[in-house]
């Protein structure tokens, strides 16, 4: 049996989260908010007339919540059933921030959207998944990061997109993925340049005696096929990648820990100075691990979300300032939700329907697509109503255009004015 | 296969590499004997393992440190292990069950986990499930001390049905919720011994578990998932992706699986697939950066004067190696263990190799210093028993012998496959 109570409480939020709006008009500070709101953001407006540029010259920047991102805490559906469902991880009304015109409580540590939300630069998505979904992380990562569900993984959505839109391979930084090499940059045959740890990435031969450099280029010259012709072909291209990425992630200014609470701030800035220094990076892959919160998930998923949050804000901030901005389009994924009700550790288990999201001055509108109907759970899970599949076709499109880099026709959703 | 390549095979993919003098006393006992030895330690009179956490000063108000202590002193362990196919194992397991030391609090549970391996790694399937599924350390790491009676938390449970047993496909989520409700009532405190059953904690109501009914303890579990024959085919085929390569001809291993169902011993598997391994059935693979440094250490670290267990505590740079790498002993990515081996081909493992192989070149040993005088016999000394491919050969040849010629050696691809 649902409690009245709660069903009282989320109406009375509803109530105050119109209030919350009018009392921003006149300075009151009924939310949490950041200091530096809205009215900061440097990022131009999404209704300016603009053409973001040769879409070559575009990067697109993936945010991979890796482990099941919880999209019920990130966006709180306003119905009387999400307390009931989650007594001790359900958030408090008056700890959720209010976007204007959003019909979902936001998480206290997603202040950092807000401006982007504010400029109509978010397109999100709720419900988000495949045909099939599993709860299991590792077919369903392999599945979001092909885009080709039920079949055996071989390459990503990206890496055949970049395969099949430069088959010479000529822009070696074309690709890179920061924090973790992942199957969606990486083609039939490439892949992206893997940045695993920004701190080291640099060659040192003995003595400084760059003769042993020469020869690992020359040991890379061979012609044999399998994997030792495999093994032979990353020579080069490590140590090409360390030559063009010199001074460049290693040179970074700021100060890391304005990009986020935890180590993954510095690939956030390490992304924006790859942007900056103009290098031909259309793909850039962020993976950010721990969004697995079957125990303690409250403050664990705080700083998760703050991370993705603030690393966001600062990256688009700088890019503004440089102006790159306009150029970069941001979309966040996750292999999953996470189950409606909690479990018995402060947790959650593995969920079904994901909230996805674009974020960049190329988005048309802020407004969420889809939906989380806790009235219609599909055993005990949001249902997924979008595939994931259209919102990767928007960001190919962003792109310069899907190329049969997925198979089927995923072009019924728009969210982009470009 | 010819002798000497057998033998060539077994030194650098099942004992990483070789120390000074090892492969000609290898070709003097011959190959037959050499498996058996590795295989059946005992029955050699070899020296047994020392605990390689015996010596840490374990500081519990000091986790950080004692995370780092504990994969320097596993690795250190593995470097000088007198029974190579015995740490082949323990790693084997460590990515098999994946739990990472950072889960995990103290962290002598971990070394308590990694000695839980060593003791069962060759010993019987059953056994190992089963301590492993109320180890201390497992307990936390998949939150088996928060599934209690009334609350169960379904981590461990769907990870024992896709990862440690039957696998994707061959159960429903009925019987992962099952398995959590038979495996409540474990707790393992922090500031305690270990793990210990708490019987009020515990749900012993009956549950049907892949078919099999009255299940609801640990023992009923387990006994249910061992006498799966997909866990016998699963358990077979991963121990035969890592000896015979992730592309071995899997038809094999038929006679083996069946033979594994009869009584869950692990030591006959292994030696079965050793045995295919030298008789020519392996597949060529990515040596991962653990063997390969293991490897490296074996060849440049002849000399305990300049590179013995303090020196290369001394030497630093390990940290660096493994997190550039992407495979940090103990510290698995996820639950799902270390990428595949094909990873390791990417810029940033690249790059962490060359960096290390550079400095443990500046400090060879005057055997290995040595064996560098003649690019043939550096090949030979490494375990390539045909020498280097010509483009390697020529390459490497084109450095001085010494240091440089000793780090394009270490970097080349003829020894990242084998």
């Amino acid at each position: 049996m649902t409690n009245p109570l709660n069903r009282f409480d989320r109406r009375n939020f509803l109530g105050l989260a119109g209030g919350a709006a009018v009392a921003g008009l006149v300075g009151g500070m009924a939310f949490p908010r950041r200091a530096d709101g809205a009215e900061n953001l440097v990022v131009p407006a999404a209704q300016d007339v603009r053409t973001f540029g040769d879409p070559a010259s575009r990067t697109l920047i993936v945010v991979d919540m890796e482990g099941g991102n919880d999209a019920l805490n990130t966006f709180v559906p306003a119905t009387g059933r999400y307390h009931d469902l989650r007594p001790t991880l359900g958030l408090p009304d008056d700890e959720l921030l209010t976007f204007s015109g959003l019909e979902y409580g936001v998480h206290p540590s997603l202040a950092d959207l807000e401006p982007f939300w504010d400029a109509g630069q978010i397109a999100a998505f709720y419900g988000l998944g495949l045909p099939e979904q599993s709860r299991s992380h590792f077919v369903a990562q392999d599945a979001w990061r092909s885009a080709q569900p039920g079949v055996p993984a071989t390459s990503g959505w990206l890496g055949r997109w970049l395969e099949a839109t430069e088959p010479d391979d000529e822009i070696p930084l074309r690709a890179i993925s920061l924090g973790r090499d992942t199957l969606a940059a990486q083609g039939e045959t490439g892949r992206p340049v893997a940045i695993q740890s920004v701190d080291n990435y640099d060659l040192v031969p003995p003595g400084g005696n760059t003769a042993v450099i020469d020869a690992l280029v020359a040991m890379g010259q061979g012609t044999e096929g399998g994997l030792l012709g495999e093994a032979r072909a990353a020579l080069p291209s490590a140590v090409q990648s360390v030559e063009q990425l010199q001074g460049i992630i290693s040179n970074v200014e700021g100060d890391a820990t304005e990009y986020g609470p935890d180590d993954s701030a510095t690939l956030f800035r390490a992304a924006q100075a790859i942007i900056q220094a103009d290098v031909g990076t259309q793909v850039l892959y962020l993976t950010i691990n721990g969004f697995d919160t079957h125990s303690l998930q409250l403050p664990i998923h705080a700083q998760l979300l703050e991370t993705v949050a603030v690393g966001l804000r600062r990256l688009f901030d700088g890019l503004a300032e440089t102006g790159h901005a306009d150029r970069v389009l941001a979309l966040g994924v996750s292999e999953f939700g996470r189950r409606v009700a909690e479990n018995g550790s402060t947790g959650t288990d593995h969920g079904n329907g994901g909230l996805g999201f674009l974020i960049g001055p190329a988005v048309a509108e802020s407004v969420v697509h889809g939906g989380a109907d806790l009235d219609d759970l599909v055993q005990g899970d949001l249902a997924t109503t979008i595939d994931t599949r259209t919102v990767y076709d928007n960001a190919l499109r962003w792109l310069g255009g899907a190329e049969d880099a997925i198979e089927g026709d995923w072009s019924s959703l728009n969210v982009l004015s470009i | 296969m010819e002798e000497r390549k057998a033998l060539g095979w077994l030194g650098r993919k099942i004992t990483w590499g070789f120390s000074p003098g090892v492969f000609d006393e290898w070709q003097g006992l011959g190959v037959d004997r050499v498996v058996d030895t590795l295989v059946d330690p005992d029955d050699h009179g070899v020296p047994e393992r020392p605990d390689p956490f015996a010596e840490i000063e374990f500081d519990p108000e000091n986790m950080g440190r004692a995370v780092g202590q504990g994969v320097s002193a596993w690795v250190l362990g593995a470097a000088w292990s007198p029974r190579p196919l015995e740490t082949f194992m323990d790693f084997f397991w460590s990515d098999y069950f994946a739990v990472s030391i950072r889960s995990v609090r103290p962290s002598t549970f971990m070394f308590a986990h990694m000695n839980l391996l060593s003791r069962h790694g060759l010993g019987n399937f059953r056994d190992l499930l089963h301590d492993v599924t109320i180890d201390a350390a497992m307990l936390q790491f998949l939150d088996g001390t928060t599934n209690t009676a009334g609350n169960p938390n379904e981590n461990y449970g769907r990870e024992l049905l896709e990862l440690y047993s039957v696998g994707v496909g061959n159960f429903t989520e009925d019987d992962v919720k099952a398995a959590a409700v038979a495996l409540t009532g474990w707790v393992a405190p922090p500031r305690s011994y270990g793990a210990r059953f708490v019987p009020r904690r515990h749900d012993d109501t009956p549950q049907t578990l892949l078919g099999v009914g009255g299940v609801n303890d640990v023992a009923t579990v387990i006994d249910t998932v061992v006498e799966q024959p997909a866990t016998h085919r699963r358990v077979v085929s991963k121990l035969a992706t890592a000896i015979l390569g992730p592309d071995h001809d899997a038809s094999v291993t038929a006679g083996i699986v069946d033979r594994f169902g009869e009584d869950l011993e692990l030591r006959p598997v292994v030696r079965s697939l050793v045995e295919l391994g030298v008789d020519g059935a392996a597949a060529p693979s990515i040596v991962e950066p653990l063997p390969w440094l293991v490897t490296a250490l074996r060849f440049v670290g002849a000399d305990p004067e300049r590179l013995g267990r303090d020196g290369l505590r001394r030497l630093g740079g390990l940290g660096a190696f493994f997190r550039t790498s992407g495979q940090v002993p103990l510290l698995p990515p996820n639950v799902g263990g270390f990428p595949e081996p094909d990873a390791y081909l990417s810029t940033s493992a690249t790059i962490a190799r060359f960096n290390l192989g550079a400095l443990l070149a500046q400090r060879a040993s005057r055997y290995a210093l040595e064996a560098s005088d003649d690019v043939d016999r550096l090949a030979r000394t490494l375990g390539i028993v045909d020498g280097f491919t010509p483009t390697t050969r020529d390459a490497v040849g084109s450095l001085p012998a010494g240091p440089d010629r000793i780090a394009a050696a270490l970097a080349s691809p003829d020894l990242l496959v084998v």
